[in-house]
């Protein structure tokens, strides 16, 4: 058994009113470890449900979350609190540096937390930061910031790197080289990574794509030969 | 038309939508309104309620006391002033007998008693008095276990009557629960008052004498009036006293002429009644003298009379022996004799005649007729004797003038003791003449003495400014004011400040909707104005809201404490709401933060639409100083780096927040510091300064040599250790225009005084050197009159002015005083020292051994004895009422590091949201995320009680210096516990707060994290 991660039956339902409506509707799916998996789905499609559920920020109505092994859908705050803590990095789509901390400071805001992080420098230096650990993220573009994004998240050394439209906010060209950057991450530490996205031409670059539509995964293919982000255009 | 409405639904939704930040700026300014409206009517409602509860019972504007009395004639000379009304009747001091001890009170007295009278006593239970032998008595009296119906006795040197009390009450000329005043008899303080009927009860007022000397049948002591149209005024206001004082004027000088009108008068009466006396006295001694030179010749001539009846007798004799010596020779030797008797009869009969020269002027009394008599006797017995010759043999002839001759002799023996025994009676009647002329001339002198010393009648004005009660009403009036200047003026800086900040973060929230709004075609001032009626919707209510509760709240709450606590006043409270103060707040709560919120809205709005849709970027990181000193940063945790980072990027948080929190540290600080610096004054008074045990009058006074007598009489015993006779008087006190009454002390030995005196400088404490070329000066004194060591200061002693040096100046709280050495005293008086106190220190200071180390002096000629702690007891129960000002301020304090820290802290929660919501998913645990926003609280709170204590002792220095009377010093250290307790409450507050403030913390979803920065 390969699996990292498996999503048996999600439901997960939110009542406005009277009425409810089942953001996740049965949702399975499984992801090895070390895979490239991006999870593609147009808006409203349920990505960020996953997302969340995922990424121990909340708990489904029913269904079963294993992550590694453990199921963490019955997990109480403070084991997700843990979970998060220790099994995931996070890469956001508007990078959410604080910015009144330096490139330096914002990845050990999550090493200090951790059990066995990385060398927050070392890392910085490997997402190419070297010059600019001491900035202040407002001294730095977009494609540098979420540069020290995916530094911070993998410091924490997680078994996990969730990136939530992690290009959204950037460019292009820019774009590219932070998929370039999480792919090389994710091969160099053998890091299982989840992108989520609604760009569907990020599919070819993945080891694993898993399609969302209403709620539910309208399906999963593997890809063992993924294509590398600089031959993918969109 | 449509777009406005839509524009009103927004502002609407705009407010509903943001109920939280509607309601913080409302809710802080209305705490800053009702604090600061609140606070500063409470003076205004103080002595508006007490204004009105006065004119109520007719507080007499004016009370006449006069040592004299006043009489028909003076109250004819002040009847047809215009515009007052005049009440007579008495005071007097007089004991009566409580709990088996006889105790002082003060007797009031009126002609009746009903709603019209001046003076009206607010009766709490029972009725007024209307029989002549019933009273009405002061509640705090009735507190001593007296009921109506009760029978109180009370005597004083004019006589004893018994009362029934029918009544107990409350007097406006005794607001305060502890000021009963002095009392001239027992230990001189008052326990109470009693009132009762002028009618039958005047004898106990002014002694006998007085009606003698005046001549009159009806005196009064107390004139009270009403000055009519004085209610218009407060009566705390200038204007009651510009008011009062020309009719006071008028009265007075209308008083004191008549007063010494009646000087001249009674001294005339007596100058003529002592004229006459002197001229009776002198006819008297004239008479007298005159008398006993007539008595002494008249004697004298019937001496001389009853003389010559002796020689005639010898001569008869004489002839008769010769006849009979015929007979005999025998007999020739009783001849010699009778011959040799009458020679020297003739010569005492000489010496008298020469006498009698000098009485020649004096007219003799008639000489006693058996004098007479027997001369003619005396003749008849010649004849007898003359015509025997012829016949001497005739021997029964001879016989019957022997006979004749002894019958003779028995006669004038008779006549010489009676002559004796008259002179005798004479003379002691003449002696008893005498003594009574001497004793007359005795009186004749007391009298003329007596007619110097005739006083010349005192008239005492009391004002509202002598009585006890109004005063310290006034006082207490004057403090809240004092702190009422400032602390609403720091909240409302703060609140001020608080909903700036909170205004220019929704101005800055809605930038994108305000640039939609613009680029949809409203105008900038469509924008803006829809702030300007958010900010007035909520500062406006807020404003008018916080007014009229804080108005009614505060000065009712404070003034229920001072009456609960000081004054026994019924007063029902009005509320006085001063259009100035309602201004003032408006002004200060409205405009201000209209004001703040168009310099945000001008300076965030001023931009293009396009550049206002943009999000703001977000506040850029900057190092901040502390980086720089490395040593420190380095040792620092990333944590408190991430804190102090935090902390100083927001310097318009940093700064509000530390003056909220300083302010309330401050707050904290004044109220202990108060507390302490008024309760300190008493043991440091009466246990560090004045050392000795009991102050012992002398009932009279006693010199030097004397007074050595007393001290060994007093060593003896085991109980008393040390002893100090001093010279104690009040002074007048003159500098630089300021003069002050003191007690002067004058010591005996340099040495000894210090066992019973610390005289120690305040700020040094070091202990100062007496010396004989100048004074000792209390402190408080010295600064009234701005009199430094070493300078010279006049005083004036029982009516003559001098001049001292000042050698130094001694630690002292309650009262003025002087201390002088004896040789100093004597040297500038040239008169001998006379000592009238004894300064005691008792072995054990314990109530039995008082009790008969007090016997036992009182025996000795000494008077009352005032022990070292029971002068205090009054005032303790005074520093009580120091607790509401603490309170007061605590919670004032607490409300405002609530108020700015809660704000404040919601401000930084919201503004970081999406910070807080990634560490969150970063795995920070609640802990740690509750330390990484409150850790600033609490270094905050730190920075701000640093700067509290710089704050609040200023302010402390503030306050203690107003609220200081004349006659006391507070102590103006701040002491180590106020700060303690300030900076740990303060403290407290900021943890509680961060307690209440995790809710906040724990509902930021995480989900934000995902949100794109608005």
């Amino acid at each position: 058994m390969c699996a990292l991660i498996q999503f048996k039956n999600i439901i997960k339902s939110y009542t406005m009113g009277d009425i409810t409506i089942n953001a996740s509707d049965g949702v399975d799916f499984e992801v090895c470890k070390g895979e490239f998996v991006v999870i593609v789905g147009a808006s409203g499609a349920g990505k960020t449900t996953i997302l969340n559920l995922l990424g121990g920020m909340d708990t489904p109505t029913s269904g079963s979350i294993l992550v590694d092994g453990e199921n963490i859908a019955l997990f109480d705050e403070k084991r997700l609190t843990e979970y998060r803590r220790d099994d995931i990095g996070f890469v956001f789509q508007f990078y959410n540096l604080v910015q009144n901390l330096t490139a330096l400071e914002n990845v050990e805001l999550a090493t200090q937390i951790s059990k066995n992080p990385l060398d927050p420098s070392h890392i910085l230096e490997r997402v190419g930061l070297a010059e600019r650990m001491s900035n202040f993220p407002a001294q730095l573009s977009g494609g540098e910031q979420q540069r020290v994004a995916i530094a911070r998240a993998i410091a924490k050394n997680p078994k996990l790197l969730l990136c939530d439209e992690p290009t959204g906010a950037l460019d292009y060209q820019t774009g590219k080289s932070i998929l370039g950057l999480l792919r090389e991450m994710c091969d160099t530490y053998k890091m299982t990574v989840v992108v989520i996205t609604h760009n569907s031409a990020l599919a070819p670059m993945a080891d694993r794509v898993i399609h969302l539509k209403n709620g539910k995964v309208q399906s999963m293919e593997l890809n063992d030969n993924p294509m590398p982000i600089e031959d993918i255009e969109w | 038309m449509v777009s406005k409405k839509m524009y009103w639904k927004n502002l609407r939704k705009n407010i509903l939508s943001s109920k939280a930040r509607f309601l913080s700026i409302f809710s802080i300014v209305f705490l800053g309104a009702a604090f600061f409206a609140g606070l500063r009517n409470t003076p205004g409602t103080m002595m508006k309620s007490m204004d009105s509860y006065l004119d109520q019972h007719r507080f007499a504007d004016l009370t006449y006391i006069a040592t004299l009395g006043f009489g028909e004639d003076d109250l004819k000379a002040i009847e047809n002033i215009q515009g007052i009304e005049i009440e007579y009747g008495y005071q007097f001091d007089a004991q009566t007998l409580l709990n088996n001890k006889l105790t002082g009170v003060k007797v009031l007295t009126s002609s009746q008693f009903d709603e019209n009278m001046i003076n009206y006593p607010d009766l709490q239970e029972g009725r007024f008095p209307k029989k002549n032998d019933e009273c009405v008595i002061d509640s705090q009296m009735a507190l001593m276990q007296i009921k109506i119906g009760d029978q109180l006795k009370i005597s004083n040197n004019q006589g004893e009557k018994a009362f029934t009390v029918v009544g107990i009450v409350n007097d406006v000329r005794y607001l305060a629960i502890t000021e009963r005043g002095t009392n001239t008899l027992g230990d001189g303080t008052n326990e109470g008052f009693i009132e009762i009927l002028n009618e039958d009860n005047d004898f106990l007022a002014m002694p006998k004498e007085l009606y003698d000397l005046r001549d009159e049948d009806l005196l009064y002591n107390q004139l009270s009036v009403k000055v009519e149209g004085a209610e218009q005024y407060n009566i705390f206001s200038h204007e009651y006293d510009e008011y009062i004082e020309d009719v006071n004027t008028k009265l007075k000088s209308t008083l004191s002429l008549r007063m010494s009108d009646l000087y001249e008068t009674i001294s005339s009466e007596a100058k003529e009644e002592l004229r006459k006396a002197e001229k009776k006295y002198n006819n008297g001694y004239d008479t007298f003298v005159k008398n006993k030179d007539n008595f002494d010749a008249t004697i004298l001539k019937a001496k001389i009379q009853l003389t010559n009846a002796k020689i005639e007798l010898a001569k008869n004799e004489t002839q008769y022996l010769k006849a009979q010596g015929q007979a005999g020779k025998e007999v020739q030797k009783m001849l010699e004799t009778v011959e040799q008797t009458a020679k020297e009869l003739e010569s005492s009969l000489d010496s008298l005649n020469k006498k009698l020269e000098d009485y020649k002027d004096t007219p003799i009394l008639s000489v006693p007729p058996e004098i007479k008599e027997i001369q003619k006797q005396m003749s008849e017995i010649q004849k007898i004797i003359q015509s025997s010759q012829g016949a001497i043999d005739g021997f029964d002839q001879l016989n019957n003038a022997s006979m004749q001759i002894q019958q003779a002799k028995l006669q004038i023996e008779a006549q010489e003791n009676q002559l004796t025994l008259t002179e005798l009676q004479t003379r002691n009647e003449l002696e008893s003449a005498q003594k009574e002329l001497d004793k007359s001339k005795i009186l004749l002198d007391e009298a003329k003495e007596d007619m110097n010393a005739i006083s010349k009648g005192k008239v005492y004005t009391l004002t509202r400014h002598e009585i006890a009660g109004i005063v310290s009403y006034d006082t207490n009036v004057e403090s809240i004011t004092a702190i009422a200047k400032i602390f609403p003026l720091l909240f409302f800086l703060v609140s001020a400040l608080v909903s700036l900040t909170t205004m220019t973060r929704m101005v800055e929230e809605q930038r994108g909707q305000s640039g939609t709004l613009r680029a949809l075609g409203y105008s900038k001032w469509d924008v803006i104005k829809q702030y300007i009626v958010y900010v007035i919707m909520a500062t406006f209510f807020a404003c008018v809201l916080g007014i009229v509760i804080g108005t009614e709240l505060f000065p009712r709450i404070i003034y229920y404490l001072y009456n609960l606590m000081m004054f026994k006043a019924n007063a029902p409270t009005l509320i006085y709401s001063g259009i100035d103060i309602a201004f003032q707040t408006f002004m200060i709560s409205v405009f201000v933060t209209l004001f703040a919120t168009l310099s945000v809205c001008f300076k965030e709005l001023n931009l293009t639409p396009a550049v206002l849709m943009r999000p703001k970027s977000p506040k850029i990181g900057k190092r901040i100083l502390i980086e720089r000193i490395t040593f420190i940063w380095k040792r620092m945790s990333f944590n408190q780096k991430v804190t102090m980072r935090n902390i100083f990027r927001y310097k318009k948080r940093f700064f509000m927040s530390i003056i909220g929190i300083a302010g309330c540290t401050a707050l904290i600080i004044t109220g202990f510091g108060i507390k302490n610096s008024v309760s300190q004054i008493v043991p440091k008074q009466f246990d560090d300064i004045f050392i000795y045990d009991g102050l012992a009058r002398l009932e009279e006074e006693i010199h030097a040599k004397e007074a050595k007598d007393y001290q060994e009489q007093l060593l003896k015993r085991d109980d008393i250790t040390n002893v100090e006779y001093v010279y104690s008087q009040s002074i007048e006190m003159m500098k630089n225009k300021e003069d002050i009454y003191a007690n002067l002390v004058v010591y005996q030995s340099m040495d000894n005084i210090q066992n019973f005196i610390q005289f120690r400088d305040l700020n040094t404490q070091k202990k100062l050197s007496l010396d004989e070329e100048g004074v000792i000066l209390s402190v408080k004194a010295a600064e009234i009159l701005g009199v430094h060591k070493d300078d010279t200061l006049d005083f004036q002693l029982n009516d003559v002015k001098y001049s001292v040096k000042v050698s130094g100046i001694t630690e002292n709280y309650f009262m003025h005083y002087m201390y002088m050495s004896q040789t100093l005293y004597e040297n500038i008086t040239n008169e001998s020292l006379n000592f009238n106190n004894a300064y005691v220190n008792l072995k054990d200071d314990t109530p039995s051994n008082r009790g008969t180390i007090e016997a036992f002096m009182k025996d000795k000629g000494y008077g009352n004895i005032s022990y070292n702690d029971s002068s205090d007891s009054d005032f303790m129960k005074q520093i009580d009422s120091i607790d509401i000002v603490v309170v007061i301020l605590i919670v004032c304090a607490g409300a405002l590091n609530f108020i700015v820290l809660y704000n404040l802290t919601n401000i930084n929660i919201q503004e970081r949201k999406s910070e807080i919501a990634t560490i969150k998913v970063l795995g920070f645990r609640r802990k740690e995320v509750y330390d990484y926003i409150f850790r600033e609280n609490i270094i905050l709170s730190v920075i701000g009680s640093i700067v509290g204590m710089f704050l609040g002792f200023v302010v402390h220095m503030y306050i203690i210096r107003t609220v200081e009377l004349d006659l006391t010093m507070f102590e103006r250290h701040l002491n180590v516990m106020s700060y303690v307790y300030a900076v740990a409450i303060t403290i407290g507050f900021t943890m509680l707060i961060n307690f209440t403030m995790r809710r906040v913390l724990n509902k930021v979803n995480m989900v934000e994290s995902l949100k794109s920065i608005e």
